[in-house]
């Protein structure tokens, strides 16, 4: 017989796993309703099919009948044909001086583990070619490959081109305001899931993790989104990326100073 | 012993479901580049009344002028004749890659007229905005810049400058001998007219926070005066008599004081004035050259050029004239400074280089930025959301012409107006 001598290690476990149970089981007498974007604006977007549009809102009545005030001796002109304009050439405004700097993420972030994945991984759907990171900016997107070659075994390169893969997609389809105050300071993270068709699953969240928390901040966050939309479907993931939580962090910083 | 049961329990179920659940990773990736261009978006015709294609047009051109937006091209769009009440379809639009749309309905009934439209997201599919307008018929224009101002808000997080209109010096006839008359338009350079008829030179016309009231100056051969004009009555008033030259004009944020130069002598200097009281106080009392006085956003200080240095440079004070400091040392003469309405710049007129250049600076006299350059650009203003500025550009031998630019300096634009202009104002959003 076995005499298994507890650690004080296993104690402490046992009991803080015994004191979160019990914790769970009490109603606790001032407990409130969370405030859901009290703190951090959360736009929850879908794709599923939608209802009625809501109805517009009645706006005040605006714009109250002008008059142009034209002073008694000053009748209004006819005005002529305009001359053809010579527009000057538009000397190059010089740009301000932007010094990048360093990616601070507001938490530690997980790197995608590819140990881990290799054990996982048993069947891969590499893309062809792996996409440059510089692809091209145009509203086409290349044709991603429909006739992957499945392969056996591990390959963590593989899934490492497809997800650079993903990254070209979503920068060609970012499209970020650097020219509002602010917007070049932005970082947003979008985080989503993929269904197994590689599209967007359910309704991508964000938080704005550098930048102005306004509505500033929220039309990045929107525009960031809007890149996930547009980017999808993912269709040459490793299919195990399908069901995991997919965060992109958009980098207005980098991506207005290129 | 039934909560200890329960505990065990629940601690079991805990368990279970740890288990049946596999652990997932978050995949992080980071983003550092992208496809930066104006955001495309279609608007086609407002469906009702024919003045639905006109409103369209106008919020069109208003949004591409701003330089954030590209329109597409309507002879691309799939799906038409839109209802605002029935949800588009999405594809037909992500197929000439709209990232937004803009539609809407025009009624007249009863010599009422109504806009309805809808901003919707094309590849989220969903509903940004949903607004109904009513006026009369002939503010079409107004209504259309109003939905501008929303789509531009909605869109970009800042407020839009859309539903505004620009007073200015309208110049006609020959160099040397142009008759300048103070003339009104909407920021698009519809609607203009004249408020005055050339018989005097009019110069640094100034709107006053209402957007009812504007100051100036005029110049007669046997003097200058300062004039309010009441935009709405029409009844213009003097700000009275001032020994020597009264000039440069300009209100208090709150409307209740106006700051001017006085020159005697060779020697300006600001004062301001409470037009409730009539009361004048002497600003500066320097003997170089102080003028162009314009309050900061709260009214708590004035920035102003001065020569006292030996050139022009920017300087700023507290309302009541006191700390004057230098805030600009960089080589060039610096003048017709502009607080911007969010505080956050300092716009200027800047010669250097046998050219002259409209630029920005914090009001710490850091992060200058030179926007423009050409033969003669000069006399900045503010659009009301401090982003855009409109400024009058003149070519060699050329009559000058009035353009906008950005604060960041990229997004240069002619004001569509037809005609010569110069020393614009703008007001800010109309009520």
């Amino acid at each position: 017989m076995i005499k298994r001598e507890l650690s004080p290690a296993m104690v402490g476990s046992v009991a803080l796993h015994g004191a979160v149970a019990a914790a769970l089981l009490i109603s606790w007498p001032w407990a409130r309703d969370l405030q859901v974007g009290s703190v951090v604006p959360v736009t929850i977007v879908s794709n599923g099919p939608q209802g009625e549009p809501p109805p517009a809102v009645q706006d005040e009545i605006e714009a109250p009948a002008m008059t142009e005030a034209p002073v008694a001796d000053a009748p209004a002109e006819v005005v002529p044909p305009p001359p053809t304009p010579t527009p000057p050439t538009p000397a190059p405004a010089p740009k301000a001086a932007q010094t990048p700097a360093p990616k601070t993420p507001a938490k530690p972030e997980k790197s995608l583990d590819f140990a881990a994945l290799e054990k996982s991984l048993s069947k891969l759907v590499p893309r062809s070619q792996p996409k440059a990171s510089s692809a091209p900016k145009g509203p086409t997107r290349p044709s991603t490959a429909t006739t992957a070659r499945e392969t056996t075994g591990t390959d963590p390169a593989a899934a490492q081109a497809a997800l650079a893969g993903l990254v070209d997609d979503l920068q060609r389809r970012w499209n970020p305001n650097c020219a509002v105050e602010g917007g070049r300071d932005m970082q947003v993270k979008v985080t989503f899931m993929l269904s197994a068709g590689g599209q967007v699953a359910g309704e991508p969240g964000w938080q704005i993790l550098r930048g102005p928390q306004s509505a500033v901040g929220q039309a990045a966050a929107e525009r960031a989104v809007r890149a996930v939309y547009a980017a999808a479907p993912f269709r040459n993931l490793p299919r195990e990326f399908y069901g995991d939580r997919i965060a992109v962090i958009f980098n207005a910083r980098e991506a207005c100073s290129t | 012993m039934t909560f200890l049961r329960t505990l065990m329990v629940a601690l079991a179920c805990a368990a279970g479901l740890l288990a049946a659940q596999p652990a997932r990773a978050e995949i992080v990736v980071n983003v550092n580049r992208a496809d930066v261009q104006p955001l495309p978006v279609a608007i086609p015709a407002f469906g009702g009344d024919a003045s639905g294609a006109e409103i369209a047009g106008v919020i069109s051109a208003n949004l591409e002028r701003s330089g954030l937006f590209r329109p597409i091209d309507p002879a691309s769009f799939v799906e038409r004749n839109l209802d605002p009440a029935v949800q588009p379809t999405f594809e037909s639009w992500k197929q000439i890659n709209a990232q937004a749309l803009v539609n809407g309905k025009v009624t007249v009934v009863d010599g009422k007229l109504t806009v309805d439209f809808r901003l919707w997201d094309v590849f989220a599919g969903q509903q940004l905005l949903g607004l109904q307008f009513t006026s009369s018929p002939e503010n079409w224009r107004r209504v259309a810049h109003k939905i501008s101002d929303q789509i531009y808000e909605r869109l970009t997080g800042e407020k839009g400058y859309f539903d505004t209109r620009v007073v200015f010096v309208a110049e006609s006839g020959a160099r040397g001998a142009r008759t300048k008359r103070l003339a009104i338009m909407d920021q698009d350079g519809a609607n203009p007219s004249y408020l005055t008829d050339g018989g005097s030179i009019v110069m640094t016309p100034r709107f006053s926070s209402t957007s009812q009231e504007i100051t100036y100056m005029a110049l007669r051969p046997e003097g200058s005066s300062v004039y309010l004009l009441n935009l709405e009555t029409t009844r213009r008033e003097s700000l009275g008599e001032f020994q020597g030259m009264v000039f440069a004009p300009r209100f208090s944020p709150d409307g209740t004081r106006v700051v001017f130069s006085v020159e005697r002598g060779g020697n300006s200097d600001i004062h301001v004035m409470d037009l409730r009281s009539r009361a004048t106080r002497r600003l500066t009392a320097d003997p170089g050259i102080d003028t162009s006085g314009s309050f900061s956003p709260d009214g708590s200080q004035i920035v102003f050029n001065s020569d006292r240095s030996g050139q022009p440079q920017l300087y700023i004070m507290a309302a009541d004239g006191s700390n004057p400091r230098r805030i600009s040392f960089a080589a060039g003469r610096y003048t017709t400074p502009v607080w911007s309405p969010t505080g956050e710049f300092i716009a200027f007129t800047k010669e250097e280089g046998g050219q002259f250049h409209i630029g920005v600076m914090r009001p710490d006299g850091t992060d200058e930025r030179i926007l423009t350059s050409s033969y003669l650009d000069e006399s900045p203003t503010w659009a009301p959301n401090g982003r855009v500025l409109m400024f009058s550009r003149e070519t060699a031998g050329g009559a000058p012409r009035l353009w906008t630019v950005d604060v960041t300096g990229r997004i240069l634009r002619p004001v569509p107006y037809p005609q010569s202009g110069s020393d614009p104002a703008w007001s800010p959003l109309l009520n």
